[in-house]
Formats: C-alpha cells, structure tokens, sequence
C-alpha cells in the first residue's frame, strides 16, 4: 500500500490487500417531524456496519491533470452490511441486512477532462442479496455477469449520481443501452434505457430521478 | 457526529493478475422482470464497492498516513525501539504512542490516547490500538505491508463532531 499522495486526496498506484473485520459508523441524528420537517431537540444514534472475513481487494487511483481514474475490485469474497435505525418517539428500531460476494467484480470511474464527464464501468460476477435495502419484493440472493461495452456517462445535467446518458451494459446476455435527452432537472431530463433480452424481446424505460427507484426498477421487482 | 469504530486488518499482497477469475455460472437473465433487476444490481454493486473501498482501504491508509506524518515530524524510527516507545502529544489534548514491537518484522505498535486534532472545522477524537507492517525501517516508509486496526479486545475508534454543534448533527 503505497503512501503516495495527490493533490486531490487520493493515493497512487494500485494496492492488493486482503481484508478482514468491521467498521461501525454511527451517526448521531435527531428525528423529524414528518409534518414540519423540524429536527427534534434529541438525537440519536444510526449505526451501519460493514464487516468481510476475508476480502480480496485491489485497486488503484491515476490522475493526469485534471482527469483521473479510480479503479476498485472485489476479486473474491464476501461483503455484509447492517443498518439499524433507533427506536425513536415515533418510530420503531428496524434492522436491514444486505451482502454481496464478487468474483473478478470490479468498477472504474474515469473523469475525462476533455469532455468534463463522469463515466463508471462494472465488470465480474456478482452473487447478493439487497432486498431488504432495495425494496424488489424478492426472495435470496441473485447472481449476474456483468460486461461493460461502453462506459456509462454521467449526465451533468441531472442532481443525481447514477444518471446515464451514454453507455452499454451487458448483464447475462441481455444488452441495456443508456442515453438521456434533455438538460433541466424536473423540466426536460428524461434518462432513457433500452434493454433487450435475447429471445424475449426489447423494453424500454424511462427515468427521471434516481434509477434505482424508477420505472426500470419496478420492471426488476418480484412482486407488486 | 460521526464515529467510526474499526477492527481492520489489511494485508497487502504481491500475487499477480492474471487469467479469467470467473466464470459463467448465473442463472441468465431471460426474462425481462430478471433483466432489470441485473442492471439494478450492476449500479448497486457499483456503489457499494466504492464504498468497500472507501471504508476498509482508504480510511484505513488515510489513518496511518496521518499517524506516520506525525511520528516522522516529532521522532525517529531507532528512537521508537525504546522498550515503552514514544509518546507524542496531540495537537489539542490526548497521545499517540508508538513503539517497534518486532524489528525483525518492523512492526509498528500505534495507541492512540484520546488524541484530539481540528480539522476543516470537525474535531476528531481517536482512541484505540493499531499495528502497522513498514516496508523500510523509517518512519517515512513509501508504502506499508500491512495496517490493522484495533485489536482481539479493543476497537479502534474515531469520533468525529463539528466544533460547533448544530440542530442537525452533533447531538
């Protein structure tokens, strides 16, 4: 593990660990008042935490002016989180578990100057369960390959993160492609995504907030 | 606030990269109601590998950098052989101490006291054990062979507050 630093915070060169413990974050927060959005005169505490027996990680950062390239892997192993919300005045404790074990799992995120884009790849196996996180209404843990044919773009014209407006996934054997048109939040910004599945056929969906909870994500929910 | 506790140990590796580390073993996705929910899980497991990477390996290096620095300004590597170490008082109040326990395998202990530092406004508390594999028998080494952080017993701990604590967070 290289101490070398950048401007920007970040590390150089590429690391290969192997990983094993917890970390608990706890945040302290009060509670809202869900008609005044008030915060409330106590707080309390929020705690997440990330545990794996025995991670393979690598990665590595590069930076060339002002582009750069973070690159972060699970080559094998198994990662757990749990949330657990406080019992508070007006809400019970809940705890929500999720996992993920990749094999050759690995993303890269690119800033490339020239364009002043954002772009995010992911590559590998991946066996999880994230169903209690994401509500999918599904049962156990799925298992996908994925393959990036083409860097997904950031739009940099929307709030959210993982808004695409370029960019080919291949899960299994099923092809999504990602375009947007538009340039305004919540005015024009529509993210596009075209999927097909070999023998199925071709769907399309639109989004235009956070794709995790949009249209497409209810297309992939298990029950209503 | 924000609090951390850690019990981390990483251990770098030298093996090479090399070959297809997987291979076609999924159920595929033929269906369109499976399809999807592979392209949601593809920006999730993006999402949460930054995260892992975040969480286990940057704060981790970020911690003992920090440590390293420290010692590096105020100590020498032969002064740390001393059979109780160094201690170095912190920037606002608590002690970082840190002693070779294994020069044969340069290992570093580090214990932090309560050691309390300010920085960009947040006033950090760290407390708890952690041990460091150097590469080179200095405290300015370019990398580090391994960094574990708390121990079978103990948590390594950084509590994180704004100075000046808010309705919203800080409690």
């Amino acid at each position: 593990m290289a101490r070398e630093y950048e401007p920007g915070g970040n590390f150089l060169g590429r690391y290969l660990v192997e990983a094993k413990g917890f970390v608990r974050r706890v945040q302290r927060l009060p509670d809202f008042d869900a008609s005044t959005g008030e915060p409330s005169a106590e707080f309390y505490d929020f705690s997440t935490t990330f545990s794996t027996d025995g991670a393979l990680l690598t990665g590595a950062y590069t930076a060339d002016g002002t582009g750069n390239l973070l690159e972060a892997a699970l080559l094998a192993g198994k990662f757990s989180t749990r949330f657990i919300y406080p019992l508070r005045p007006t809400k019970p404790t809940r705890t929500l578990d999720m996992w993920f074990r990749g094999t050759g799992l690995s993303t890269r995120r690119a800033y490339d100057t020239a364009t002043s884009r954002y772009s995010v790849s992911i590559d590998g196996k991946v066996e999880g369960d994230f169903n209690q996180f994401f509500p999918l209404g599904c049962s156990g843990s799925d298992t996908f390959i994925f393959r990036t044919r083409a860097p997904l773009t950031l739009s940099p014209y929307s709030y959210y993160y993982e808004f695409f407006e370029g960019g080919e996934l291949v899960v299994d054997q099923a092809v999504a492609t990602f375009s947007a048109t538009g340039t305004e939040q919540y005015v024009d910004l529509v993210g596009h995504v075209l999927l097909k599945v070999p023998g199925v056929g071709t769907f399309n969906y639109d989004y235009d907030e956070y794709i995790l909870y949009g249209p497409f994500a209810d297309a992939g929910r298990c029950t209503p | 606030m924000f609090k951390p506790f850690h019990r981390i140990c990483l251990v770098a590796l030298s093996l090479s990269l090399s070959g297809a580390l997987f291979a076609a073993g999924a159920t595929p996705a033929n269906t369109e109601q499976r399809a999807a929910r592979g392209v949601n899980t593809a920006v999730v497991a993006h999402g949460q590998l930054l995260e892992v990477e975040g969480q286990f390996v940057f704060g981790s290096r970020q911690t003992i950098d920090a440590a390293l620095d420290q010692l590096n300004a105020a100590t020498t590597f032969t002064a740390l052989l001393a059979p109780g170490g160094v201690t170095l008082n912190c920037p606002e109040s608590g002690t970082l101490n840190a002693r070779i326990s294994n020069l044969w395998l340069r290992t570093l202990k580090l214990e932090w006291s309560h050691c309390v530092s300010v920085e960009f406004s947040s006033r950090n508390d760290i407390d708890g054990p952690a041990e460091v594999t150097l590469a080179e028998n200095s405290l300015a080494p370019g990398m580090v062979l391994s960094i574990r952080l708390g121990d079978l017993s103990r948590d390594h701990v950084l509590d994180s507050r704004p100075e000046t604590p808010g309705p919203w967070f800080g409690g």
